[in-house]
């Protein structure tokens, strides 16, 4: 868990420094290895020399890292071509369809009915 | 007024599991003197509502094909118009519907109409689901059947049948159920005779009481117990577990955890069910539910039903690894507490 955001300390921050100032958790590492078994994809999940995860699997390598500038939280570069994400689910969508060429996203769907009476 | 609430029932089992027996039985009982029965026979020629003509209170209304896959609508059109008979007084008025599936009906599908049909939504709440698996063949019938499979899965109550046709494997049976879905509770039927208090009323919200007992509905001790017990044990690839958490969990982080949840897995996140200690509103609990890739919205208990305050998730799943669920979240709380309020 993070420390609680105090905005008087706050400052944007732009740039390579903050790719540098943060790297992916571990918990984002392995939540990127879990998703490979739980989607019964090949591959491994490794961490760069500068702090990147990097995964190789089914022919293709795909670099996670935190994003440069503040528009997104992440960088994901699948063979060369970087797009950003905004949260790890994005990340994770995006490795999802690079590497799984059957999948296919389910979406939500709210019931009209209580689950219990208002 | 508000118009009273109408639980509806599910009972499923695959075929000759003795659902019709039990039925019948159940409703020459006072308790269910109330009862509409909806039968879905597949075939042309139905049987089973001969069977239970017998009752005098009750109503039947049949159906041929398949709820599960061919009439999803024509149910929902089935219920609207027996509820707005019960309202005209052109026949009894009844307090409860159970909906008989055939032995080949994935029960699925049949909860998401009653969840997501807008005419039926403001009248029904969904009941229980009870799944009755014959003593004698039910091993057998598991390990062949997914539908099967998937019956009990989803079940808040299992009904075994024909005990006094079976044979010592009765323990193997219960451990097969356990593996397939730990937290719903066994019950013995003899000859069809059952206490009708402990089938029907399996619902998250009791009628009774007009209240919601999580705590019944979760059994999620249950599942935790019996999914250690069980855990090497599985010869399917569905299994159940229970995810708790201390810490609160951010309503977005809630809402991010689901839609993953339903993203990924689709059609093998058989069935969800919690109660969640959410960081905004930490003296009224949500209570969470879904099928497959549909979710209730949120109901938000007025306070915590016992000192536990703890998140509990109860997961039902075919193919998704536990490790992965809990890192999701974990991760996803994560993200959330990491991003600045304001940025």
């Amino acid at each position: 868990m993070s420390k609680p955001h105090d905005p008087e300390k706050w400052e944007p921050v732009f740039g390579q420094d903050h790719a540098a100032r943060e790297r992916p958790s571990d918990l984002a590492g392995e939540l990127l290895a879990q998703s490979l078994a739980a989607w019964r994809v090949s591959g491994r999940v490794a961490r760069a020399n500068d702090g990147a995860l990097v995964i190789n699997g089914n022919g293709k390598e795909i670099r996670i890292e935190r994003a440069p500038h503040v528009m997104f939280r992440w960088l994901v570069t699948i063979d060369g071509r970087a797009r950003g994400a905004t949260s790890l689910l994005a990340v994770l969508r995006q490795v999802r369809e690079a590497l799984d060429p059957g999948y296919a996203a389910s979406r939500v769907r709210i019931a009209v009915a209580p689950l219990v009476p208002q | 007024m508000t118009a009273e609430l109408i639980p509806v029932s599910v009972l499923t089992g695959f075929l000759g599991s003795g659902k019709t027996t039990m039925l019948r039985y159940l409703l020459r009982q006072p308790e269910f003197a109330r009862t509409a029965v909806i039968i879905n026979e597949f075939g042309e020629v139905g049987i089973d509502h001969e069977l239970v003509a017998a009752s005098e209170d009750s109503f039947i209304e049949l159906q041929t094909g398949c709820l599960c896959c061919k009439i999803r609508s024509d149910l929902a059109q089935t219920l609207q118009d027996l509820v707005r008979r019960r309202d005209e007084a052109r026949c009894a008025p009844f307090g409860r519907i159970v909906i008989e599936t055939s032995g080949l009906a994935d029960p699925a599908p049949i909860l998401q109409t009653l969840m997501t049909d807008a005419t039926i939504a403001g009248r029904l709440v969904l009941g229980g689901v009870v799944t009755t698996v014959d003593a004698v063949t039910g091993a057998a019938t598991l390990a062949r059947e997914g539908v099967s499979q998937k019956q009990v899965a989803v079940a808040d109550r299992i009904v075994l049948t024909k005990l006094d046709l079976a044979d010592s494997a009765e323990g193997t049976l219960r451990q097969r159920l356990a593996a397939f879905n730990a937290g719903a509770p066994i019950i013995m039927a003899d000859h069809g005779r059952i206490d009708p208090a402990l089938v029907f009323d399996a619902g998250l919200y009791d009628p009774r009481t007009r209240s919601a007992d999580v705590n019944a509905w979760l059994a999620e001790e249950a599942h935790t117990h019996a999914h250690n017990e069980h855990r090497h044990r599985h010869d399917a690839e569905i299994e159940t577990y229970a995810l708790r958490r201390r810490e609160p969990i951010p309503a977005v982080a809630l809402t991010l955890f689901l839609e993953a949840l339903t993203e990924h897995c689709g059609d093998d996140m058989l069935r969800l069910k919690g109660i969640v200690n959410v960081l905004e509103s930490p003296d009224r609990p949500a209570v969470i539910h879904g099928v497959q890739h549909v979710f209730h919205a949120p109901a938000w208990l007025d306070r915590w039903p016992s000192d536990e305050r703890n998140s509990r998730i109860v997961c039902i799943t075919r193919r998704v690894p536990q490790r992965w669920v809990e890192v999701l979240l974990d991760s996803i709380c994560q993200e959330v507490a990491d991003v600045p309020a304001h940025a």
